[in-house]
Formats: structure tokens, sequence, C-alpha cells
């Protein structure tokens, strides 16, 4: 189980590179700045992620990962009413090792702070001190699957602030 | 958090989803059951029910209303996953249309013209564009709950799709009871009571859908 854990957390980064560099591309074209990049990124991970499962292993995978990439990014836009067609047509999907490092990034956004401390605190131990999960068990004193499912549970809710984050700052500019 | 900070959650968590389809015929029986309940719990069955179970004008209600609830059930499933398109579920959608255009032009062929206002305006119009969305409400509700999970790109037309699929398996149901059997009355009021419910169908899933 670590093994395969580790190998789609690979498969995870390789992306990242990827997608990178492409939401960048069109970010750019659209005005948006650099400070937007990270956080699309991560929606968009997340998405990708957490609708895994509507990927048929009979089809391919780039398709798939385009749409998941051009939705998300439409999305985005639509929020910040800009509202354009995002050309996806001429993406290469490169797993390739270059692709940009990551930036320094505070969190503008808050994006963590609008979380329930229970979330916030499962998320602290396995993404940002790296616990496993049966560590992080033990420091919670939850069993492992309450933990499986607090954690699954904590990155629906994730995906969810980003996108009220999201209207919410398109409200704000409209006034 | 960075974004390896967050990938490193992504990689703990096993928890998968269950396919969309596999979502949808998990949960879809109970609430059809539970429409076809309702409908023998409240109007039931019409009275000549054994009488006219082999007629053409009842079977037609029945391949009708069946053809497009079988046809917007695979359009949805598509509809649920990233970028899909009907495809070849749009061939349906045209031969339940030509379907429901012969019996029209059969009966307006086959009967006096005067007819045709008192066949095309029936006697329960009413009753049946409040059974049809009513009985359509669970199915509705349980395939936007299967859509939430999946990954719809066009909301709206996952929703209204959900709306289509929700008044066909309704419009079957009431075939059942209802005793206006002109194709005239099915086109007007069956087809009024389904743009109603998938407008409706449109509208949750603009609200719903999202992700």
């Amino acid at each position: 189980m670590e093994g395969d854990d580790a190998a789609y957390g690979r498969l995870l980064e390789a992306l990242t590179r990827s997608l990178r560099v492409t939401i960048r591309a069109r970010l750019v074209r659209s005005g948006f700045g650099n400070a937007d990049l990270e956080d699309v990124v991560q929606e968009t991970l997340l998405a990708i992620h957490l609708k895994r499962h509507t990927w048929n292993r009979h089809e391919r995978f780039t398709p798939w990962l385009t749409a998941i990439a051009r939705h998300k990014l439409v999305d985005v836009m639509r929020r910040a009413h800009r509202r354009r067609a995002v050309p996806m047509d001429d993406v290469e999907w490169t797993l390739a090792e270059q692709g940009e490092e990551e930036g320094s990034r505070e969190d503008v956004r808050n994006i963590l702070g609008r979380l329930d401390v229970r979330r916030r605190r499962i998320l602290q131990l396995v993404s940002i001190e790296g616990h496993s999960i049966r560590d992080a068990a033990t420091v919670l004193e939850m069993s492992e699957v309450a933990v499986r499912v607090a954690l699954h549970r904590t990155l629906k809710a994730l995906a969810v602030v980003h996108r009220k984050v999201r209207n919410d700052e398109s409200l704000n500019e409209d006034q | 958090m960075k974004t390896s900070e967050l990938i490193q959650s992504l990689a703990a968590d096993r928890i998968q989803e269950r396919r969309p389809g596999g979502s949808f015929w998990r949960l879809l029986p109970a609430p059809l059951l539970l429409a076809a309940a309702l409908l023998l719990g409240t109007a039931g069955l019409r009275e000549d029910f054994a009488l006219v179970a082999s007629t053409p004008r009842f079977l037609f209600k029945i391949a009708v209303t069946l053809a497009l609830a079988v046809t917007a059930c695979g359009a949805v499933l598509r509809l649920s996953r990233p970028d899909a398109r009907i495809g070849g579920w749009a061939v349906g959608f045209i031969a339940a249309g030509a379907l429901l255009i012969a019996g029209v032009l059969v009966e307006v062929a086959n009967t006096p013209s005067d007819t045709w206002a008192m066949r095309l305006l029936g006697s329960n119009a009413t009753w049946c564009l409040r059974m049809i969305p009513m009985l359509a409400a669970l199915p509705l509700a349980a395939c936007l709950y299967v859509l939430r999970k999946a990954a719809p790109t066009s909301p709206v037309r996952a929703g209204a799709m959900s709306g289509l699929f929700a008044a066909a398996v309704g419009a079957a149901l009431y075939a059942l009871h209802c005793t206006d059997d002109s194709p005239l009355f099915v086109a007007t009021w069956y087809g009024l009571a389904a743009v109603l419910t998938t407008a409706v169908g449109a509208l949750l899933g603009r609200w719903l859908l999202d992700w």
C-alpha cells in the first residue's frame, strides 16, 4: 500500500509540473497574475484526485485530464468575470522532468484558515508534517479507518473552500 | 499549504468514489420503485387497465415514454463524465421523437378533424401536468445525487437531461393511470410536463452540480 501511495504521489508531482506550465500560459493570456497560479494548480490537482473515479480505464487519459483542467480554468475565469473561451486544443502534456519549481507562497487567500479546526489538524499532520495515516491515527487517538474517512472529507471540504473563496472574491469585486 | 504538501494528502487519500455507472445502478431502483408506489397509492391504475393493456394507443404511450427514459438514462451517464457528449444516444431521442410524430400523424389521418381539438385537450390535462412532475421528483433527486459525485463539465446540460429522464419515467408511470389516449394529448401535455421538468432539472443542475 505504501508503495502505491508513493507511485501515485510521483504521478501527481509530474502532473503538477505540466499543469503549472499549461495553466500559467492560459492565465497570463487572460491577464491573471502569478499569485493565482499556484491556487489554480492546487484546485486542479484536487479536482483530478477527487474525480479520478470518472476516468474510464478504456479511454485515453489525456483528453480526460484536459477536460478537467479546462473545466477548472473556465470556472476560475467565470468567477472572476472574465468570460473567455479557454482554448485547450494545443495542450501537450509532457510528463517531463522540467517545468517550473513552485515559488514560495503565502496563504494569501487563507484557504486553510477557512477549514474547521479538526480538518486543519488532519491536513497539518498528513500534508505538512508528513505523517502516515497510522501515525496520524495515533496522534489523534482515532482509528486508522476514521482518519482515512476524515482525510477524504477534508479534501472534499478543501475543494469547496476554494470555490467559495473565488465566489467571495468576485462578489467583492462587484462592490 | 505548498503544492507538494497537498500532494502528500492526495497520495494518502485512498478512498475512491464509486464509478458513476455503478452509483447509478445502485441508487436508481429505489426511487423508481417509490415513484411507482406513489402512483399506485395516489391515482392508482386506470380502471379499465386489463382491457386496454394490449391496445395500440396504450402501448404507444408506454413505448414512447420508455424509449425516452432509456435514452435519457444513457445520455445522463455520458454527461456525468468530463467533456463527454451524448454521442450515439442522440439516435434514441430521434427515434422516440419520430415515434411520437408518427403516432400523431396516424391519429390525425384516422380521425375526423372536428374531434382533434377534443382529443388534444382531453379530460385530465391539469392532472397530467401535476402528476408527471410529482412522479418525476424522486428519480430526479436520485439522478442529481449521483451526478454530484460525478464530474459533469456542463452542469446545466446534465441537470436538464436528468429532468428529461425523470419526466420520462414519470410519464411512463402516469400512462398506467391516464385515460386520455390520443397521441395528440400525449404530445401536448406529456410534452409540456417534460419540458417543465427538464427546465427544473437544468436550474437545479446549475445550482447543485458545481465541482
